[in-house]
């Protein structure tokens, strides 16, 4: 009992500290990404390669870029790519997951079909060729890497689902005539939507680092975009000259970043799982 | 105008039957007990009467017509545990509005308070929801209810209160009704004729 009692409130006082976290981190980046000046990220801003300075936090490249604001800017590219694929892979779960566990046998193996299909295919190889196929730009990125992140959260669903499909109030509905539309929407999804919102949260540093993954192997963005992926190639040749801030400050960032929204997706799933949270 | 259950046959998948060629009929205006101990089979009939589950043979007819499969059912079933009959997501007035606009004074002869209406399922009692179950089923469609142990987990005073104010409405319609229950005294009370489960199998 006191157990119970005293986990419940520090599980939302960790959830809380890490959601601040986030807050002030992504607060930071859009803030930084609005005011920081964009003539800063045009060559011979300064002078070229010079080390971190008071002038230039995070050094400039060989164009002489401050490499401060092409970071920042790179990371809200990062964060808006994220909201976007991550929201697109979640509603591709959750519509797949409940199709698949409400619509029938038939249904429900194509869905199982195309789960494992996806599944199978090693991960990077098939972002790139979605990228490829779409043609790169955001579009390529935002396809290629929503259609390949859903697949665990679908299957997540599915399960989820197939406990409550057989709960007696959606016996009551369809004997008083609902749709399996109106069913899938009104009694399912306010039922897994603690699920979606884990499962969305989760998802997003994996979807940052893919899209850095991706632009780092040069697919999706011209090479002047200021994607995290494609400062850290342009980096590369650099590091073993000593210039060490191109690689590392861009890097370190992005780590920072997603190491909070996956620490926050932890906790908020200790708090909404009933197993983890009143066990 | 008849609830004709007409040579049904029924089985669990892997399992042995369950029904065998089991007749009966229900006439509106009238209330026939289900007696039987546990685990003869008492709710599984209840849902192949309100079609929740399909019988392998036979059929169950409603005044000459079959249940509709993917149509409002005029065979509406009460269950046992309403707080498992419910949306646990869902508001009171929404989960009534599932099924029809209920007129206010069958809320008021149920014994439902309005103020009940903003509240969700765990903020009810089991008998508060049981009545919204009730309200529920009496669709202006329906033609028989199949009540499953309806009152069986609520004491002496709620289950009277529950079954005077429904059978007094039941019979100013003159539905049909089905009473499944392990309780002789109830059955014996407001039943007009009883079947035993047995002996359909």
């Amino acid at each position: 009992m006191t157990t119970s009692a005293d986990r419940k409130p520090r599980g939302r006082r960790d959830l809380l500290v890490s959601l601040g976290v986030v807050v002030a981190v992504v607060a930071c980046v859009v803030a930084g990404g609005l005011l920081l000046d964009p003539a800063q990220m045009r060559p011979s801003a300064g002078a070229p390669l010079s080390p971190p300075s008071l002038r230039h936090l995070f050094g400039t490249d060989h164009l002489g870029r401050d490499m401060f604001t092409r970071t920042v800017h790179g990371l809200s590219l990062s964060l808006a790519i994220g909201v976007l694929t991550a929201a697109v892979s979640t509603v591709i779960s959750a519509v797949l997951g409940i199709c698949a566990a409400l619509f029938g046998r038939w249904v429900d193996g194509l869905v199982s079909w195309v789960i494992d299909l996806s599944i199978g295919i090693p991960h990077l190889i098939f972002m790139v060729l979605l990228a490829f196929v779409v043609g790169g730009g955001i579009p390529g990125i935002v396809l290629g890497i929503a259609l390949t992140h859903w697949m665990s959260l679908a299957l997540l669903v599915r399960a989820d689902v197939r406990q409550i499909r057989s709960a007696e109030f959606m016996l009551v509905s369809r004997g008083l005539g609902r749709s399996p539309l109106f069913i899938a929407w009104r009694h399912v999804t306010p039922l897994i939507l603690p699920q979606l919102l884990v499962g969305f949260v989760l998802m997003f540093p994996h979807v940052i680092l893919h899209e850095a993954a991706l632009t780092f192997l040069g697919f999706g963005f011209s090479p002047q975009t200021p994607a995290i992926g494609i400062l850290l190639s342009e980096g590369m040749p650099h590091i073993s000259s000593g210039m060490w801030w191109l690689a590392v400050f861009p890097g370190l960032t992005l780590l920072l970043v997603v190491l909070a929204i996956a620490r926050l997706g932890d906790r908020i799933r200790t708090v909404l799982d009933p197993a983890t949270s009143h066990g | 105008m008849a609830l004709v259950i007409d040579g049904l046959g029924f089985a669990y998948p892997g399992g042995p039957p369950l029904f065998h060629d089991a007749s009966f009929r229900v006439e509106a205006g009238s209330v026939v007990g289900i007696t039987g101990p546990s685990g003869t089979g008492k709710s599984t009939l209840g849902a192949l009467l309100a079609g929740d589950i399909r019988p392998r043979l036979g059929g169950v007819t409603v005044d000459g017509a079959p249940l509709p499969r993917r149509a409002f059912r005029p065979v509406q079933l009460i269950h046992q545990h309403p707080e498992r009959a419910v949306n646990r997501t869902w508001r009171m007035s929404a989960v009534l509005r599932e099924s029809h606009a209920v007129p206010p004074e069958t809320l008021d002869r149920l014994g439902i308070k309005p103020e009940w209406a903003d509240r969700r399922p765990g903020e009810l009692s089991g008998g508060e929801l049981q009545r919204f179950c009730i309200a529920r089923a009496l669709h202006p469609a329906t033609r028989y209810l199949v009540a499953d142990e309806m009152t069986a987990m609520f004491d002496a005073i709620t289950q009277a209160a529950i079954w005077h104010r429904l059978l007094e409405i039941v019979r100013e319609r003159g539905l049909g009704m089905v009473v499944i229950s392990h309780e002789s005294a109830l059955l014996d009370r407001i039943c007009d004729e009883q079947v035993a489960v047995e002996t359909l199998r």
